[in-house]
Protein backbone atom coordinates (compact mmCIF):
# COMPACT_ATOMS: atom_id res chain seq x y z
CA UNK A 1 0.00 0.00 0.00
CA UNK A 2 2.80 2.22 1.05
CA UNK A 3 4.48 1.57 -2.50
CA UNK A 4 1.45 2.11 -4.08
CA UNK A 5 0.94 5.65 -2.76
CA UNK A 6 4.58 6.62 -3.01
CA UNK A 7 4.12 5.89 -6.73
CA UNK A 8 0.50 7.78 -6.87
CA UNK A 9 2.90 10.56 -5.50
CA UNK A 10 6.03 10.50 -7.80
CA UNK A 11 3.78 9.95 -10.59
CA UNK A 12 1.46 13.24 -9.49
CA UNK A 13 4.64 15.10 -8.85
CA UNK A 14 6.65 14.31 -12.22
CA UNK A 15 3.29 15.01 -14.49
CA UNK A 16 2.91 18.37 -12.27
CA UNK A 17 6.81 19.11 -13.28
CA UNK A 18 6.24 18.10 -16.78
CA UNK A 19 3.31 20.14 -17.26
CA UNK A 20 4.95 23.05 -15.59
CA UNK A 21 8.22 22.80 -18.13
CA UNK A 22 6.05 22.71 -20.75
CA UNK A 23 4.50 26.13 -19.99
CA UNK A 24 8.10 27.27 -19.01
CA UNK A 25 9.05 25.75 -22.71
CA UNK A 26 6.15 27.70 -24.32
CA UNK A 27 6.51 31.08 -22.39
CA UNK A 28 10.82 30.64 -23.70
CA UNK A 29 9.36 29.87 -27.67
CA UNK A 30 7.16 32.81 -26.89
CA UNK A 31 10.14 35.13 -25.84
CA UNK A 32 12.22 33.88 -29.10
CA UNK A 33 9.18 34.89 -31.47
CA UNK A 34 8.98 38.16 -29.94
CA UNK A 35 12.88 38.78 -30.03
CA UNK A 36 12.48 37.37 -33.55
CA UNK A 37 9.48 39.69 -34.27
CA UNK A 38 11.26 42.76 -33.09
CA UNK A 39 14.69 41.80 -35.21
CA UNK A 40 12.15 42.27 -38.10
CA UNK A 41 10.63 45.06 -36.58
CA UNK A 42 14.19 47.02 -36.75
CA UNK A 43 15.00 45.32 -39.79
CA UNK A 44 11.60 47.29 -41.87
CA UNK A 45 12.59 50.57 -39.89
CA UNK A 46 15.60 50.21 -40.92
CA UNK A 47 14.50 49.24 -44.52
CA UNK A 48 11.65 50.01 -46.65
CA UNK A 49 10.37 49.78 -49.81
CA UNK A 50 8.12 52.95 -50.42
CA UNK A 51 5.79 52.54 -53.56
CA UNK A 52 3.31 54.74 -54.57
CA UNK A 53 0.66 55.12 -57.87
CA UNK A 54 2.84 57.44 -60.40
CA UNK A 55 0.03 57.40 -63.21
CA UNK A 56 -3.69 56.83 -63.45
CA UNK A 57 -5.25 56.27 -67.09
CA UNK A 58 -8.35 55.98 -67.87
CA UNK A 59 -9.21 56.06 -72.12
CA UNK A 60 -13.09 56.05 -72.68
CA UNK A 61 -13.74 53.43 -75.97
CA UNK A 62 -16.46 54.52 -78.01
CA UNK A 63 -16.97 51.79 -79.92
CA UNK A 64 -17.72 49.07 -76.66
CA UNK A 65 -18.48 52.10 -74.77
CA UNK A 66 -15.83 50.68 -72.14
CA UNK A 67 -13.51 52.95 -69.77
CA UNK A 68 -10.17 51.01 -69.30
CA UNK A 69 -8.03 52.05 -66.46
CA UNK A 70 -4.05 51.80 -66.88
CA UNK A 71 -2.32 52.31 -63.34
CA UNK A 72 1.65 52.67 -62.85
CA UNK A 73 3.52 52.05 -59.27
CA UNK A 74 6.86 53.26 -58.94
CA UNK A 75 8.82 51.66 -55.95
CA UNK A 76 11.62 53.43 -54.30
CA UNK A 77 13.95 51.55 -52.08
CA UNK A 78 14.90 53.37 -48.41
CA UNK A 79 18.09 52.66 -46.47
CA UNK A 80 16.71 54.26 -43.13
CA UNK A 81 19.91 53.15 -40.88
CA UNK A 82 22.04 56.17 -41.04
CA UNK A 83 18.51 58.37 -40.33
CA UNK A 84 17.94 55.90 -37.60
CA UNK A 85 21.44 55.33 -35.80
CA UNK A 86 21.49 59.95 -35.88
CA UNK A 87 18.51 59.53 -33.21
CA UNK B 1 -68.14 56.31 -106.30
CA UNK B 2 -67.08 59.76 -104.44
CA UNK B 3 -66.86 58.37 -101.17
CA UNK B 4 -65.04 55.32 -101.87
CA UNK B 5 -62.42 57.76 -103.24
CA UNK B 6 -62.74 59.86 -99.98
CA UNK B 7 -62.15 56.82 -98.12
CA UNK B 8 -59.26 55.42 -100.14
CA UNK B 9 -58.00 58.84 -99.92
CA UNK B 10 -58.16 58.73 -96.19
CA UNK B 11 -56.69 55.92 -95.59
CA UNK B 12 -53.34 56.34 -97.98
CA UNK B 13 -52.96 59.79 -96.01
CA UNK B 14 -53.21 57.98 -92.75
CA UNK B 15 -50.96 54.96 -94.05
CA UNK B 16 -48.81 57.80 -95.09
CA UNK B 17 -48.75 59.88 -91.56
CA UNK B 18 -48.28 56.02 -89.47
CA UNK B 19 -44.90 56.09 -91.89
CA UNK B 20 -43.79 59.69 -91.72
CA UNK B 21 -42.61 59.98 -88.21
CA UNK B 22 -39.46 61.23 -86.58
CA UNK B 23 -38.83 59.83 -83.00
CA UNK B 24 -36.66 62.13 -80.86
CA UNK B 25 -35.05 61.49 -77.67
CA UNK B 26 -32.11 62.01 -74.58
CA UNK B 27 -29.56 59.50 -73.68
CA UNK B 28 -28.04 59.28 -70.56
CA UNK B 29 -24.76 56.69 -70.38
CA UNK B 30 -23.71 56.58 -67.00
CA UNK B 31 -20.22 54.96 -66.21
CA UNK B 32 -20.33 51.99 -63.33
CA UNK B 33 -17.33 50.09 -63.27
CA UNK B 34 -13.76 50.50 -65.08
CA UNK B 35 -11.87 47.36 -67.19
CA UNK B 36 -8.30 46.62 -66.75
CA UNK B 37 -5.86 47.32 -63.88
CA UNK B 38 -9.01 49.14 -61.96
CA UNK B 39 -12.58 48.93 -61.71
CA UNK B 40 -13.10 51.38 -59.49
CA UNK B 41 -13.70 54.84 -61.54
CA UNK B 42 -12.43 58.85 -60.32
CA UNK B 43 -15.07 60.98 -60.52
CA UNK B 44 -14.32 62.79 -63.41
CA UNK B 45 -14.19 59.47 -65.13
CA UNK B 46 -17.35 58.46 -63.74
CA UNK B 47 -19.18 61.13 -64.52
CA UNK B 48 -22.64 60.69 -66.97
CA UNK B 49 -22.40 61.36 -70.99
CA UNK B 50 -25.53 62.95 -72.57
CA UNK B 51 -26.36 62.54 -76.31
CA UNK B 52 -29.45 63.22 -78.75
CA UNK B 53 -30.91 60.35 -80.33
CA UNK B 54 -33.33 60.70 -83.85
CA UNK B 55 -34.67 58.43 -86.05
CA UNK B 56 -36.69 58.47 -89.23
CA UNK B 57 -37.00 56.57 -92.66
CA UNK B 58 -35.31 53.69 -90.95
CA UNK B 59 -32.35 55.53 -90.18
CA UNK B 60 -31.12 57.22 -86.72
CA UNK B 61 -28.34 58.79 -85.62
CA UNK B 62 -26.99 59.47 -82.13
CA UNK B 63 -25.04 62.73 -80.58
CA UNK B 64 -22.83 63.56 -77.92
CA UNK B 65 -24.37 66.95 -76.51
CA UNK B 66 -22.81 67.22 -73.24
CA UNK B 67 -19.54 69.00 -72.59
CA UNK B 68 -16.43 66.48 -72.28
CA UNK B 69 -12.76 67.16 -72.77
CA UNK B 70 -9.84 64.99 -71.71
CA UNK B 71 -7.91 66.12 -68.19
CA UNK B 72 -4.69 65.55 -66.37
CA UNK B 73 -4.61 66.22 -62.37
CA UNK B 74 -1.12 66.24 -60.69
CA UNK B 75 -0.90 65.34 -57.09
CA UNK B 76 1.88 65.06 -54.98
CA UNK B 77 2.58 62.62 -51.98
CA UNK B 78 5.11 63.54 -49.13
CA UNK B 79 7.47 60.41 -47.63
CA UNK B 80 10.79 60.50 -45.73
CA UNK B 81 11.08 64.15 -46.98
CA UNK B 82 10.59 63.41 -50.72
CA UNK B 83 7.74 64.85 -53.12
CA UNK B 84 6.50 62.36 -55.35
CA UNK B 85 4.00 62.86 -58.42
CA UNK B 86 1.10 61.37 -59.51
CA UNK B 87 -0.69 61.91 -62.46
CA UNK B 88 -4.39 61.00 -63.46
CA UNK B 89 -5.06 60.90 -67.48
CA UNK B 90 -9.03 61.24 -68.12
CA UNK B 91 -9.21 60.63 -71.89
CA UNK B 92 -13.00 61.23 -72.91
CA UNK B 93 -14.07 61.83 -76.68
CA UNK B 94 -15.44 65.87 -77.03
CA UNK B 95 -17.51 64.66 -80.37
CA UNK B 96 -19.08 60.94 -80.78
CA UNK B 97 -21.67 60.28 -82.96
CA UNK B 98 -23.34 56.58 -83.86
CA UNK B 99 -25.11 56.61 -87.36
CA UNK B 100 -27.27 53.18 -88.37
CA UNK B 101 -28.88 52.75 -91.87
CA UNK B 102 -30.77 50.31 -90.70
CA UNK B 103 -32.33 49.33 -94.65
CA UNK B 104 -28.91 49.45 -96.04
CA UNK B 105 -27.61 47.37 -93.14
CA UNK B 106 -24.66 50.08 -92.70
CA UNK B 107 -23.23 51.77 -89.40
CA UNK B 108 -20.97 54.18 -88.56
CA UNK B 109 -19.17 55.58 -85.48
CA UNK B 110 -17.08 58.87 -85.16
CA UNK B 111 -15.41 60.47 -82.65
CA UNK B 112 -12.95 63.52 -81.68
CA UNK B 113 -10.22 62.21 -78.97
CA UNK B 114 -7.48 64.73 -78.17
CA UNK B 115 -8.45 66.83 -81.04
CA UNK B 116 -7.97 63.68 -83.67
CA UNK B 117 -10.80 62.53 -85.76
CA UNK B 118 -11.87 59.21 -86.36
CA UNK B 119 -14.46 57.91 -88.75
CA UNK B 120 -14.78 54.02 -89.16
CA UNK B 121 -18.00 52.22 -91.01
CA UNK B 122 -18.80 48.60 -90.52
CA UNK B 123 -21.81 46.82 -91.55
CA UNK B 124 -24.44 47.39 -88.60
CA UNK B 125 -24.11 44.41 -85.87
CA UNK B 126 -26.68 41.75 -85.96
CA UNK B 127 -27.19 40.34 -82.72
CA UNK B 128 -28.41 36.86 -81.44
CA UNK B 129 -31.47 37.72 -79.10
CA UNK B 130 -32.80 35.57 -76.24
CA UNK B 131 -35.54 37.40 -74.96
CA UNK B 132 -36.79 36.63 -71.12
CA UNK B 133 -39.73 36.71 -69.27
CA UNK B 134 -39.31 39.63 -67.10
CA UNK B 135 -40.76 43.34 -67.41
CA UNK B 136 -39.99 46.12 -66.18
CA UNK B 137 -41.16 50.23 -66.30
CA UNK B 138 -38.94 52.46 -67.19
CA UNK B 139 -39.63 55.99 -67.45
CA UNK B 140 -43.31 55.24 -68.08
CA UNK B 141 -42.98 52.78 -70.38
CA UNK B 142 -43.27 49.10 -69.98
CA UNK B 143 -40.17 47.38 -70.85
CA UNK B 144 -39.68 43.61 -71.71
CA UNK B 145 -36.13 41.82 -70.99
CA UNK B 146 -33.43 40.40 -73.41
CA UNK B 147 -29.75 39.20 -73.40
CA UNK B 148 -27.12 38.51 -75.77
CA UNK B 149 -23.34 38.96 -76.04
CA UNK B 150 -21.80 41.92 -78.11
CA UNK B 151 -18.81 40.56 -79.95
CA UNK B 152 -18.65 43.77 -82.26
CA UNK B 153 -15.65 45.75 -82.00
CA UNK B 154 -13.15 43.13 -80.37
CA UNK B 155 -15.67 43.58 -77.51
CA UNK B 156 -16.96 40.42 -75.33
CA UNK B 157 -19.98 41.90 -73.10
CA UNK B 158 -22.77 40.67 -71.57
CA UNK B 159 -25.73 42.74 -72.44
CA UNK B 160 -28.95 42.75 -71.00
CA UNK B 161 -31.84 45.16 -72.93
CA UNK B 162 -35.19 46.73 -71.95
CA UNK B 163 -37.47 47.52 -75.02
CA UNK B 164 -40.71 48.57 -75.14
CA UNK B 165 -43.25 46.92 -77.58
CA UNK B 166 -45.33 50.52 -77.70
CA UNK B 167 -42.86 52.04 -79.50
CA UNK B 168 -42.77 49.92 -83.01
CA UNK B 169 -39.46 50.95 -84.04
CA UNK B 170 -36.69 48.48 -83.93
CA UNK B 171 -33.69 50.53 -83.40
CA UNK B 172 -31.73 51.46 -79.70
CA UNK B 173 -28.68 53.19 -78.51
CA UNK B 174 -25.60 52.92 -80.10
CA UNK B 175 -25.39 49.47 -82.87
CA UNK B 176 -28.16 47.91 -80.69
CA UNK B 177 -30.79 47.03 -82.78
CA UNK B 178 -32.99 44.09 -83.99
CA UNK B 179 -35.72 43.78 -80.84
CA UNK B 180 -39.51 43.48 -81.48
CA UNK B 181 -39.67 46.98 -80.45
CA UNK B 182 -37.52 50.22 -79.20
CA UNK B 183 -34.42 49.56 -76.96
CA UNK B 184 -35.27 52.07 -73.78
CA UNK B 185 -32.16 50.60 -71.87
CA UNK B 186 -28.70 48.63 -72.01
CA UNK B 187 -26.72 47.55 -69.51
CA UNK B 188 -23.73 46.34 -70.88
CA UNK B 189 -21.07 43.79 -68.57
CA UNK B 190 -23.02 46.22 -65.60
CA UNK B 191 -20.10 48.62 -66.55
CA UNK B 192 -22.21 50.88 -68.08
CA UNK B 193 -25.91 51.52 -68.37
CA UNK B 194 -27.59 53.56 -70.99
CA UNK B 195 -31.13 54.76 -70.63
CA UNK B 196 -33.34 56.90 -72.62
CA UNK B 197 -34.39 59.56 -70.41
CA UNK B 198 -37.03 61.24 -72.78
CA UNK B 199 -38.86 60.29 -76.03
CA UNK B 200 -40.88 62.22 -78.38
CA UNK B 201 -42.92 61.24 -81.66
CA UNK B 202 -43.49 64.09 -83.65
CA UNK B 203 -44.96 63.70 -87.44
CA UNK B 204 -42.75 64.87 -90.05
CA UNK B 205 -39.79 62.81 -91.13
CA UNK B 206 -36.24 64.23 -90.97
CA UNK B 207 -33.82 63.97 -92.66
CA UNK B 208 -30.78 62.44 -92.02
CA UNK B 209 -27.82 62.51 -93.58
CA UNK B 210 -24.49 60.25 -93.34
CA UNK B 211 -22.42 61.59 -91.08
CA UNK B 212 -18.63 62.90 -91.56
CA UNK B 213 -15.65 64.46 -90.75
CA UNK B 214 -12.18 65.44 -90.99
CA UNK B 215 -10.88 61.77 -90.64
CA UNK B 216 -10.72 59.40 -93.52
CA UNK B 217 -13.64 56.61 -93.42
CA UNK B 218 -11.91 53.01 -92.33
CA UNK B 219 -13.02 49.43 -91.26
CA UNK B 220 -12.60 48.77 -87.60
CA UNK B 221 -9.91 46.40 -88.96
CA UNK B 222 -8.24 49.47 -90.33
CA UNK B 223 -8.92 51.30 -87.30
CA UNK B 224 -7.28 48.80 -84.88
CA UNK B 225 -4.10 48.66 -86.87
CA UNK B 226 -3.90 52.07 -87.34
CA UNK B 227 -4.12 52.83 -83.52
Amino acid sequence: MKKFLFTAVLVTAFTGFAHANSNVTSLENTSIKTDKMATQKDLEEKDAWFCYKSSETTTYNSFTDEITVTTTYNCTWYDLSAAISQE
Amino acid sequence: MKVKYFIFLLLLTSINQAHSQTLKGIITETPLKGIGDETVLSKKAAKPMTFSYTYSQNKSIQNLISIEKSSIDTTYIEKYGSKYETTSTVNRPSSITYYKNLDAKKYKVLFTLNGKDTNVKEPLPKFNWKLIDENKIINGYSCKKATTTNTAFNANQSIVAWYTESIPVNDGPMHYNGLPGFIIQIESNKTSIQTFDKLVFTKENTSIEVPNNSAPELSFNEYSKAN
